[in-house]
């Protein structure tokens, strides 16, 4: 029995390390999470929460995304091709205002890396990243304080972004876009016009089902959009609609098939990037 | 019967966008866009160059090979037309390359010597303007990446059946790209030797009158 399950320990050994060969390909980007990811165990859960609270507390304030990545290592590529890949793949900081800021630390190679979004490199220019690395993370670093490090070079990075001028954040609550877009807005209108013209049609002739269906979908719209014109013009093309290609006879044809609602990225309480754009700004170092 | 006109419509309008010219002027944009975002790099690095080597001279007059070399590739790149339709154009796109690299290769060795002077490493000056060059070096390096992926789908796009058809009638080329010697070049630390001697002895912590002016 007990020689068996060696022969099973041994064999998944082995596979292990097979796979270990195998993948001496690019270290693999980590699923975004949470503000601090540790993957090499360094820091401990209060230590961790309480950096997590800091950058949440930041992010609601102003609006800028600051996440924290420890690795093991980064090789064979070097760190700062590393950090471009996730930076890419997370996406920090808001979009088309590009201000996510990634601190990167590969313990292992005992290389740090601040990584700065486009939005960002005015407030932090290389230089002060450079020196951020190099005079406020660096040193605790050395000395093994990777929490007081980390908590150092976020309290600095936001003192120097705290001093651009950014667009505030969005009110809390809702992430997404709360206005539909027109070509949405279209879209559902048509759907409406046609179960609800087929069904007008039938009780009150086609004219009459038009006129119904095309005052109510105005309706609509105009709660919607709250612009009378966009509602007139919604009537109109309604009533166009309906007129031409529903019958009074056989109204619904159409099986209301295949139409889902394109869910905008539910973050289940998680945490998620903005879809800021980075362009390699920012600057590495060693300690 | 009822909903044939609708239907009509859809397959014309697949039919359009179908032959792959809206995907040719869709890729056709993110490759200019790509580039000038690599021009814009090239430049930014070009300009911080005077700044840099008037500082190392301050300190290290006498490394004349090494700041004439960086100087003189300098000259070269900003003699060269970098212009948009460089990517339509081979052989002038190698020759830029060329040019390019032999500044990268230039600067690293001056930023290689510049860590034999303890002064000058000193220096609150040179310090935030190396940490701006390899900054600026990252940049390109993603700059680079980038054009090379968008260069990548614009050359599918052109190639691939329907589109290929399109892509002769209205003239489109597949465009340069950056070779992989050119990548393992640039991510390779460059070689650099020291003969020793005649180093960290003069230190001399006044700058030069006279900056380099030969690359305005």
């Amino acid at each position: 029995m007990r020689s068996a399950w060696r022969l099973i320990a041994a064999l998944g050994l082995i596979l292990l390390s097979a796979a270990g060969l195998a993948a001496d390909e690019i270290v693999a980007i980590p699923p975004l999470k949470a503000r601090v990811t540790d993957l090499t165990g360094t820091l401990s859960r209060d230590q961790a929460s309480s950096l997590e609270a800091d950058l949440a507390q930041f992010e609601k304030a102003r609006g800028s995304q600051l996440a924290i990545l420890l690795v093991p290592g980064t090789q064979p590529e070097t760190i700062e091709a590393y950090s471009i890949r996730v930076a890419e793949a997370w996406k920090l900081g808001r979009k088309g205002i590009d201000d996510g800021i990634l601190i990167l630390v590969a313990k292992n190679d005992r290389k740090l890396r601040i990584e700065v979004g486009r939005g960002l490199e005015g407030a932090v220019p290389d230089a002060v990243a450079k020196r951020i690395v190099a005079e406020v993370i660096g040193p605790r670093f050395k000395e093994g304080d990777f929490h007081g490090g980390l908590r150092a070079g976020v309290a600095k990075l936001q003192a120097v972004i705290g001093g651009e001028a950014l667009p505030p954040p969005k009110p809390a609550g809702r992430q997404g876009s709360k206005t539909m877009d027109l070509e949405t807005l279209f879209i559902v209108g048509m759907v409406i016009a046609t179960l609800l013209g087929a069904v007008m049609n039938r009780w009150f002739g086609r004219l009459g089902g038009s006129t119904v269906t095309a005052g109510v979908v105005g309706g609509l719209a105009w709660l919607v959009t709250s612009s009378a014109v966009a509602a007139l013009i919604g009537a109109i093309l309604v009533f166009i609609f309906v007129l031409a290609f529903a019958s009074s006879g056989r109204g619904s044809g159409w099986s209301s098939g295949g139409w889902s609602s394109g869910g905008g990225g539910s973050s289940d309480g998680g945490f998620s990037g903005g879809g800021g754009d980075f362009g390699g700004g920012g600057a590495s170092g060693d300690w | 019967m009822r909903f044939k006109l609708p239907a009509l419509l859809a397959v014309v309008a697949s039919l359009l966008t179908g032959c792959g010219y809206n995907q040719i002027q869709t890729t056709d944009e993110q490759v200019n866009a790509a580039w000038s975002e690599v021009l814009n790099q090239y430049k930014r690095r070009a300009d911080l160059i005077p700044n840099l080597v008037q500082i190392v001279q301050g300190y290290a007059a006498h490394e004349k090979d090494v700041l004439t070399k960086v100087t003189e590739a300098r000259a070269n790149v900003a003699g060269l037309k970098a212009t948009p339709e460089l990517i339509n154009d081979p052989q002038a796109f190698a020759k830029f390359q060329a040019a390019q690299a032999q500044l990268s290769g230039a600067l690293a060795r001056l930023l290689a010597v510049a860590e034999n002077y303890p002064n000058l490493k000193a220096d609150a000056n040179f310090r935030d303007l190396q940490a701006q060059v390899e900054g600026t070096e990252n940049r390109i390096a993603v700059a680079r990446n980038r054009y090379i992926k968008a260069v990548q789908e614009y050359n599918v796009t052109v190639r691939v059946f329907p589109n290929n058809l399109t892509a002769l009638l209205f003239g489109y080329k597949t465009k340069a790209n950056f070779t992989v010697e050119d990548e393992k070049a640039i991510s390779a630390p460059p070689a650099i030797k020291f003969d020793g001697g005649s180093k960290a002895s003069a230190d001399a912590p006044k700058p030069a009158p006279d900056p380099i002016k030969q690359g305005y």
